[in-house]
C-alpha cells in the first residue's frame, strides 16, 4: 500500500486486491489504505484459490476495466517511486523495433532474480510473475494462468504459451521493484517453495516434454526431504490439469524452449 | 506493552553522481525489518543542482522513511561528510552507507539483537562483493563472492582493511568523541576502526548473517595505478599515525588468521604445467578424432614443437 502511494500519479491507479485465505482483512485494508491516492478494489473468495486461479479470478472480473495491460504485483513487494515512469521509457523504446511484446518483467531489488536475459536486447525466456506487466489481449487469449498449478511455474508456462504465439518477452531492468523473497525474509516457510515449485518443475516437463525428462528430473530430486510432498503435490496437479482436460507433451515448434542450458535454470 | 527498540542513524555519504544507485541504497534502508531508524544523508558537493536531484528524491521517499538531508564542504575529504554525519547523531546506535551499496532487510535487526543479547558495543556481519557490469546506462551484477566470512580479530584488523564501511553497526554511545580523520584520502574507514580497538573500548563480535552488498563497478574511471598510489600514502599515514601503539597479541589471534599455515595438500597434477598439457592433448586426441584422424602417438623429444605444430594446422594456438 504505501509503495504504491509513492508511485508517480497514483490516481493514475486501480488497484485489485484479493484475499487469497479465509480471513477477512477488509478492515485492515481499509485502515492501511487510509490517504490512499489510488483507487482499488477489495475481494474475498475466503479461501485460498492458489497464485494462478486468484489472479484469473481478478482479471476475468475486472478485465472489461483494463487498458492495453495490466500488472500483477505480489503482496511482499515495494515497488520504486519511479517504476511505472521507467516502464514508460522502456516500453516505448522497445516498441520502436517490436510492438508483439507479450510480457514486460520489472527487474526484482535488492536480490536480482536468478534467470538471465539478454543483455543486448533484454529478451528473456520466461516473466517472473511476481511483478510483471502483461498484454491484456494475450492473457485473455490464453485464459490466464494454468490454474492446475497451485503456486509457482505458472508464470513459466504462461511465458512459454506466450512465446509460443509469436509474442516477446523482456526484462525490464531500469523499472525496479522491492521483493522480500524468502530469501531474505527468514519468516517464510523454506519447504513451501521447495514442494510447489518441484512439483511444478515436473508438470512443465509432462506437459511439454517426452516422458524421459520427468523421470530425469524425478531422479534428480530424489533426496529433497520433502520428496514425498513433492510427488503427492504433483499428483493432484496431474488431477487438477486432467480434470481441465490439459494433455501432457504437447511440443512447442517455435519458440525454442532450452531445457538443457541454464538459460532458464531457475524453476526449470 | 511492546518496549520501543533504540534509535538507529544510518549516515549515509554521497556526491550526488549516482541518482539510481542512491535509490537503491535508499531504499534498501526502507526494507530494513528495524523500525526505529533514521537516515542522515549528507551531500558531499556544493552543487545546488544535486543538491535540488537528492531533495527529489527523498520528497518520495520521506513517507516511507525519516531522511535528514545535510550538506559537506566539497573541498574536504573523505572523512568530512561522515563527521557532518556524526555531528547530527542522537541515536544510540549507527552504521555507514556509501551510496553505491546496499544493506539486506535483516541487517539492522540481525546486529542490533546482537549487540544486545551480549556486553558488545560492535557487531559485523558478512558483506558480499557484487560486480557490476555496465550496459548502455545501467548495470548488471555480474559475480558474487564473500569479502570475508570469519570471526572478528583486533590483530588481522590492524594488519588488513577487511570490514568494509557497512559491514557493522556499533553503539554511539561507547564512542561519542568518535570521528573519521580528514587528513585521510582514503581509508578512513580503516583508520576509524583502529581508533576504536585503540581506545581499548572496543568489544567486537562478527556473526554469520549476509548483512549486505559491497559493489564494484567495471568503469571506474579512476586508474587502478592512481588508486594503487593514493591507497599506498594513505597508507602510509595511518602506519605514522598509529606506530607507536602496542596491540597485546594471542597466539590464538596469529591462529585464527593463518589457521591453514600447515596443512599439508598435495597439488592436484590437473592444476601443474604438465597437467594442463595432458589436457590439451587429450583435447586435441578428441578434436582430431572427430576429423576422423587416428592418433597412433604423440610421443618425440620434441614433443612440444609437434604438439604446436599440430595446433596450428587445425587452425588454433597453445594456450
Amino acid at each position: 500500500m504505501q509503495g504504491l502511494n509513492q508511485v508517480e500519479s497514483p490516481e493514475r491507479l486501480v488497484v485489485h486486491f484479493l484475499e487469497n485465505s479465509d480471513e477477512d482483512s477488509k478492515s485492515a485494508l481499509e485502515k492501511m489504505s487510509a490517504g490512499a491516492k489510488f483507487k482499488y478494489t477489495y475481494d474475498n473468495e475466503n479461501s485460498n484459490l492458489g497464485f494462478g486461479k486468484g489472479h484469473n479470478f481478478l482479471f476475468n472480473k475486472y478485465k472489461h476495466e483494463y487498458g492495453e495491460f495490466f500488472m500483477l504485483l505480489n503482496p511482499d513487494t515495494l515497488p520504486f517511486y519511479n517504476f511505472l515512469q521507467r516502464f514508460e521509457g522502456f516500453r516505448k523504446s522497445i516498441e520502436k523495433s517490436e510492438k508483439t511484446w507479450g510480457i514486460i518483467e520489472l527487474a526484482q531489488f535488492p536480490k536480482e532474480h536468478p534467470k538471465d536475459y539478454d543483455e543486448k536486447t533484454f529478451v528473456t525466456d520466461w516473466a517472473s510473475a511476481a511483478a510483471a506487466i502483461y498484454r491484456t489481449s494475450i492473457f485473455d487469449d490464453l485464459q490466464g494462468f494454468d490454474e492446475s498449478l497451485f503456486m509457482y511455474c505458472e508464470d513459466v508456462d504462461i511465458s512459454w504459451r506466450i512465446r509460443e504465439r509469436g509474442y516477446t518477452i523482456y526484462h525490464c531492468p531500469i523499472a525496479k521493484v522491492a521483493h522480500l523473497t524468502r530469501e531474505l525474509d527468514k519468516r517464510k516457510d523454506p519447504s513451501f517453495e521447495e514442494i510447489y515449485s518441484k512439483a511444478g518443475n515436473l508438470y512443465l516437463r509432462h506437459k511439454y516434454f517426452p516422458k524421459a525428462q520427468v523421470k530425469m528430473y524425478r531422479h534428480f530430486i530424489k533426496g529433497s526431504p520433502y520428496i514425498r510432498k513433492i510427488d503427492k503435490e504433483y499428483k493432484e496437479i496431474l488431477e487438477r490439469a486432467q480434470d481441465k482436460g490439459i494433455k501432457g507433451y504437447k511440443k512447442f515448434k517455435s519458440p525454442k524452449i532450452f531445457p538443457d542450458t541454464n538459460y532458464s535454470f531457475h524453476r526449470w | 506493552m511492546v518496549k520501543k527498540k533504540h534509535a538507529w542513524t544510518i549516515i549515509v555519504r554521497t556526491q550526488g553522481r549516482r541518482e539510481d544507485s542512491l535509490i537503491e541504497t535508499l531504499y534498501s534502508i526502507v526494507l530494513q525489518s528495524y523500525k526505529n531508524k533514521k537516515v542522515i544523508l549528507v551531500l558531499h558537493s556544493k552543487s545546488q543542482e544535486r543538491l535540488k536531484k537528492l531533495e527529489d528524491i527523498v520528497k518520495n521517499l520521506r513517507p516511507l522513511l525519516d531522511i535528514e538531508i545535510l550538506t559537506s564542504v566539497s573541498s574536504k575529504k573523505r572523512g568530512y561528510p561522515l563527521n557532518v554525519g556524526l555531528d547530527a547523531c542522537k541515536s544510540k546506535y549507527v552504521s555507514f552507507l556509501d551510496d553505491d551499496d546496499i544493506l539486506y532487510p535483516h541487517a539492522g535487526d540481525v546486529l542490533i539483537r546482537e549487540m544486545e543479547k551480549g556486553d558488545l558495543n560492535f557487531v559485523c556481519g558478512e558483506v558480499l562483493s557484487v560486480h557490476q557490469k555496465r550496459i548502455g546506462k545501467l548495470y548488471k551484477n555480474t559475480a558474487k563472492g564473500a569479502i570475508y566470512e570469519k570471526k572478528f580479530n583486533q590483530v588481522e584488523l590492524v594488519s588488513t582493511n577487511y570490514i568494509p564501511i557497512h559491514g557493522y553497526i556499533y553503539d554511539f554511545e561507547f564512542f561519542k568523541k568518535l570521528r573519521f580523520d580528514e587528513r585521510l584520502d582514503l581509508l578512513e574507514d580503516w583508520d576509524f576502526l583502529l581508533q576504536m580497538i585503540f581506545s581499548g573500548k572496543l568489544k567486537a563480535k562478527y556473526i554469520e548473517a549476509e548483512i549486505g552488498e559491497y559493489r564494484s563497478r567495471d568503469d571506474n574511471s579512476q586508474s587502478f595505478q592512481i588508486l594503487k598510489k593514493r591507497v599506498k600514502k594513505s597508507r602510509k599515514f595511518i602506519s605514522k599515525k598509529f606506530g607507536d601503539k602496542k596491540l597485546e597479541i594471542g597466539f590464538d589471534d596469529i591462529f585464527k588468521i593463518y589457521p591453514d599455515v600447515n596443512d599439508i595438500s598435495p597439488y592436484l597434477e590437473i592444476d601443474s604445467d604438465i597437467g594442463k598439457l595432458r589436457k590439451e592433448v587429450e583435447r586435441l586426441r578428441t578434436n582430431l578424432e572427430k576429423r576422423n584422424f587416428q592418433i597412433e602417438k604423440i610421443v618425440t623429444r620434441k614433443g612440444f614443437r609437434i604438439y604446436n605444430k599440430i595446433l596450428k594446422l587445425l587452425g588454433r594456438s597453445a594456450y
